[in-house]
């Protein structure tokens, strides 16, 4: 005949409910402080001139030109009768 | 017209801020080794040799355009043109984009064409890689 294991009371699963409760607090807490300390860093000047440097590498490119250099260089490239290989998008 | 290839790392790197694909420095490079959807880095792979108008890292294309438009985001690139000077480039089979710009993880891959064959571009020859200006080289939606 199989044993069976009695079901634990309401008490001792509320008791193991704070327990694990209190367990996952500690451990929330040390992550949070790992969040906040890069969060704090992100802070940092250094951040805010970096997107500042973003937004103005994506200015230059159209204020440079650039797009319409290289097709040209293409035109003239294909005109020379180039290899080409046309790459499919995803 | 050669198949877009996922590197399988590009989209969890896209997704924990690796990649910003409007201004990092990305990259075509050459090779002649077939690459496999699991390399993750640069370093992963076996560039051909500098030299002849092909430099170590390959070259940085134009970004047209990196813009959504009714939720569906699209990254478009200008043409690359590989132009041999002075003696020959290759042999090369496969063309890989990277990003150029991360150093954690350092210089993470994003996606392979196959030429279909090896080439070897002779001094005054070329090769334009043509990134489709339409749908650009990849969506988001």
């Amino acid at each position: 005949m199989a044993k069976t294991t009695p079901l634990p009371s309401d008490d001792e699963l509320r008791a193991r409910l704070a327990e694990l409760q209190g367990q996952r607090a500690v451990k929330a807490g040390k992550v949070q402080a790992l969040r906040d300390e890069r969060d704090a860093l992100l802070a940092d000047p250094i951040f805010a001139r970096e997107r500042e440097l973003a937004r103005a590498i994506r200015q230059a490119v159209a204020d440079e030109g650039l797009v319409e250099l290289d097709a040209e260089i293409g035109k003239i490239a294909r005109a020379l009768g180039s290899y080409r290989m046309t790459a499919e998008s995803a | 017209m050669a198949t877009y290839n996922k590197f399988q790392a590009f989209v969890e790197n896209l997704a924990e801020k690796v990649h910003d694909l409007g201004a990092d420095s990305l990259k075509v490079m050459l090779t002649n080794s077939a690459p496999v959807a699991t390399n993750a880095l640069l370093g992963d792979l076996t560039e051909i040799a500098a030299g002849n108008g092909y430099t170590a890292g390959g070259t940085a294309p134009s970004i047209s355009s990196s813009a959504q438009t009714t939720g569906t985001y699209k990254l478009v690139l200008a043409d690359v043109t590989f132009t041999a000077a002075g003696g020959s480039i290759g042999p090369f089979r496969y063309i890989v984009l990277y990003n150029d710009t991360p150093a954690s993880p350092l210089n993470p891959l994003i996606a392979w064409w196959d030429y279909g064959s090896a080439l070897t571009l002779a001094a005054g020859e070329s090769l334009t890689v043509d990134f489709d200006a339409t749908n650009g080289v990849l969506q988001l939606a």
